[in-house]
C-alpha cells in the first residue's frame, strides 16, 4: 500500500481546488488532519473556515497542533450573498498571496445549504478561471448529511480535484467553468412580445425610463435596478453609439435587458471577480451582477446583452 | 436642504437664493436679469446688477425695465463694473469678497430696503482654466453667505467662454439654468457639513472632482460629507468622491460620510468608503 499524498503532485505554485464530498466524521478527520500536518510540516500557513461541527471534530484531532493553524474561522456568518463574500475572500487571498509563500485552505462553505446560498456554486466555477496563479491548496467540504444533492452535483462538477482516498485526481465530473455557469445561470430565451422597450443614447434618459418601470413591478428595489442598468447602459454606450434597454416579467422576476451593437468579448466570467482598488474600469458588470438577484450575459458578432433579474 | 433644481425662468426667486445661469447669447443673458431685477423691485430689495462694460451699456441693458430710471433716481438700482465690486488684486482671498456683498446686505436693510439681489455676469473671473479653482471656492463661500443673511444672487456665465469649467461652477448653486440640459448636482457648505444633492455619474465625475477640490481649499478641520440627499451616484463618482476623502484624510484631515442611500452603498463599499448610518451615529 503506497502512502497517503494529501495534496498529490501539487508544488505550491499554483491554485490547487478539491472538492470533498463526506458522510461521516471520520472522513473529514480521515482527509483534513493530514492535510493540515503536511501544511505545518511543509512551513505553509493553513487555515480553516468551517461549520461548527467541522470546526470541533478537526479542533479536538489535532490536539495541540491546533494552534499551528494560521486561523480556526466560523465560516457561519461569512455569507453576505455570493458578490459580498467573494469580496471579502478575495481581499483575504491577496494578503496571503502578498506573503509570497504558499498556503492551503480548509473551507466548509455551509451556506450552500441555504435557498440563496446556492449561487456560491457559480464563485466556486469562476476561482478555477480567475485565479490560476494563486499559490494555495483549496481543499472544500461539502457534508453530504446536510446538503442536499443538486448542491452535492454542482460541487462536483465546479472543482477540479476530487479524492480517491490516496491523493487528489483530475475528477471525471467537472465542467469548464464557461459551460458549468451556461447550463446554472437562467436560460436565454426570446422577449415575450410584450416586452417594453426603448433605445437610447445617454444614460440619465435610460435611468428614468428604468426607474419609472421599477418603481412599478419590483417597488423597494428601484434605486438598485437603475444603478446596474445605468452601468450597463454605460458600458453600452462605450462599445457601441446606442443601448436598447427592454424589461419584461418572466417566472416571478422583472427582467432588465442592456443590448449593444458592438464587437462583443464573450468572457462568461466577467463581472463575478471582484475588480481590485486601483483598477479604474471592470466595476460596472460588477456592481450589476451583485444588485441583482440573477444575471446572465450573452455575446456574439452583432453585440453584447445583458439581462438583470430581480425578484418581484 | 433645498435638493438642486434646474432654473427655467430668472423669476420665483427669494431671499437666501443662489442661482446661476448659463447662456449662450448676451442678449438671452439681459433677458433673465430683467426678470431677475423686476421682480427684486416689486419684494422692495435694492437692486445691484454687475458686468464688464461701461455703465451707460450696463444700464442701457436695462431698458425693458419700466420703472428703471426711477429706480435708479431713488437709489434702488445701480450698476457696478466687476472690477469695483471684485477687487482683481484681491480675488485669492474670497473670505474678504464675501463679507463686502454681507455688508452691502446690511447696509440695505439698515436704509430701509427688505433685502439686497444682485445680478452679476462673472465670466471674466473664470475665464482661464487657472481660475477654476479659485472661483469654485469663491462661489462656496458666496453660497453659504447668501443662505444666512438677506440676499438674492443670480451668477451669469457666458458659457461659450467658461467652456467645461461651467460643470463646476454651476455645481455651488442649488438652482442652476444650463443650456440645453437640466441640473445635475450641487454642493453646499453650512459650517463644517457638506451636503451634496442631485445625480452624479460619469458625465458629471470632473465637476464633482473640482467642486471637491475647492471644498477643501475652503473649509479646515472636520468635515461632515451628508448624502442623504444624493439621488443617484454610479461607479464613476463613486471613484471621485472616494478618492477626494482619500486625498483629505490623507492630510490629515477627519471625515465622515453619512447618509447614503443602499444603492450608493453598495458603491461606496466598493471602493472602501466607510459610510456612518444617521442611526448608528446617534447611537454612539
Amino acid at each position: 500500500m503506497t502512502a497517503v499524498q494529501p495534496t498529490g503532485t501539487w508544488t505550491g505554485q499554483e491554485f490547487a481546488h478539491e472538492g470533498f464530498v463526506f458522510s461521516d466524521d471520520d472522513e473529514v478527520v480521515g482527509r483534513c488532519v493530514p492535510f493540515a500536518r503536511e501544511g505545518f510540516d511543509r512551513d505553509e500557513q493553513v487555515l480553516v473556515v468551517a461549520g461548527d461541527g467541522v470546526r470541533q471534530l478537526l479542533g479536538d484531532a489535532l490536539g495541540a497542533d491546533v494552534a499551528k493553524l494560521a486561523s480556526l474561522t466560523r465560516a457561519e456568518g461569512w455569507w453576505h450573498g455570493g458578490h459580498g463574500t467573494l469580496h471579502a475572500y478575495d481581499r483575504d487571498l491577496q494578503g496571503l498571496q502578498a506573503s509570497g509563500r504558499p498556503w492551503r485552505l480548509i473551507a466548509e462553505p455551509v451556506w450552500l445549504a441555504r435557498d440563496d446560498g446556492r449561487e456560491w456554486s457559480r464563485f466556486e466555477a469562476v476561482t478555477n478561471r480567475c485565479y490560476p496563479a494563486m499559490r494555495y491548496y483549496s481543499l472544500c467540504l461539502h457534508d453530504r448529511r446536510r446538503l442536499p444533492p443538486d448542491v452535492i452535483d454542482a460541487a462536483r462538477r465546479t472543482h477540479p480535484l476530487v479524492w480517491t482516498g490516496q491523493r487528489p485526481e483530475p475528477s471525471p465530473w467537472y465542467e469548464d467553468t464557461a459551460e458549468f455557469l451556461r447550463h446554472t445561470e437562467p436560460a436565454w430565451s426570446a422577449p415575450p412580445p410584450d416586452a417594453t422597450a426603448a433605445t437610447v443614447t445617454d444614460a440619465r434618459t435610460a435611468r428614468s425610463l428604468v426607474a419609472a418601470a421599477a418603481r412599478r413591478e419590483v417597488p423597494g428595489r428601484e434605486d438598485d435596478v437603475v444603478l446596474a442598468v445605468h452601468e450597463l447602459v454605460l458600458n453600452a454606450l462605450r462599445a457601441g453609439r446606442r443601448a436598447r434597454v427592454s424589461t419584461w416579467t418572466s417566472n416571478g422576476h422583472q427582467v432588465f435587458e442592456v443590448a449593444d451593437t458592438g464587437a462583443g468579448l464573450h468572457d462568461p466570467t466577467a463581472g463575478y471577480v471582484p475588480p481590485s482598488v486601483d483598477l479604474t474600469t471592470g466595476r460596472g458588470l460588477w456592481l450589476a451582477r451583485s444588485l441583482a438577484d440573477d444575471a446572465t450575459l450573452r455575446a456574439d458578432d452583432t453585440g453584447t446583452a445583458v439581462r438583470l433579474f430581480f425578484r418581484r | 436642504m433645498a435638493p438642486v433644481r434646474t432654473l427655467h425662468h430668472a423669476a420665483g426667486l427669494r431671499a437666501a437664493d443662489h442661482a446661476c445661469w448659463a447662456y449662450t447669447s448676451h442678449r438671452g443673458f439681459v433677458g433673465a436679469a430683467v426678470t431677475f431685477l423686476a421682480e427684486g423691485g416689486q419684494l422692495g430689495e435694492r437692486l445691484l446688477y454687475v458686468g464688464t462694460m461701461d455703465d451707460d451699456e450696463l444700464t442701457a441693458d436695462l431698458a425693458a425695465l419700466p420703472e428703471r430710471d426711477a429706480w435708479i433716481a431713488e437709489g434702488r438700482l445701480s450698476v457696478h463694473h466687476l472690477d469695483d465690486v471684485y477687487d482683481p488684486q484681491d480675488r485669492s482671498e474670497p473670505a474678504a469678497q464675501v463679507e463686502l456683498f454681507r455688508k452691502e446686505a446690511a447696509a440695505a436693510v439698515a436704509e430701509g430696503f427688505s433685502g439686497l439681489r444682485v445680478v452679476a455676469d462673472v465670466t471674466n473671473l473664470a475665464e482661464s482654466p487657472e481660475d477654476l479653482n479659485r472661483m469654485a471656492a469663491y462661489e462656496l463661500s458666496v453660497d453659504g453667505m447668501i443662505a444666512a443673511n438677506p440676499v438674492t444672487g443670480l451668477c451669469a456665465y457666458d458659457e461659450r467662454r467658461v467652456g467645461e469649467r461651467i460643470g463646476a461652477l454651476a455645481a455651488m448653486h442649488t438652482l442652476q439654468h444650463r443650456t440645453g440640459k437640466p441640473a445635475s448636482f450641487a454642493v453646499t457648505l453650512r459650517g463644517s457639513t457638506l451636503t451634496v444633492t442631485g445625480e452624479i455619474d460619469s458625465m458629471c465625475a470632473d465637476d464633482l472632482h473640482h467642486a471637491l477640490d475647492a471644498v477643501q481649499d475652503v473649509t479646515d478641520g472636520p468635515l461632515r460629507i451628508d448624502l442623504s440627499s444624493l439621488d443617484f451616484i454610479d461607479v464613476a463618482g463613486t471613484r471621485t468622491l472616494a478618492r477626494a476623502v482619500a486625498r483629505m484624510v490623507d492630510d490629515g484631515r477627519e471625515l465622515r460620510v453619512h447618509g447614503a442611500r443602499s444603492a450608493s452603498r453598495r458603491c461606496l463599499e466598493l471602493f472602501g468608503l466607510d459610510v456612518v448610518d444617521e442611526g448608528e451615529e446617534a447611537a454612539s
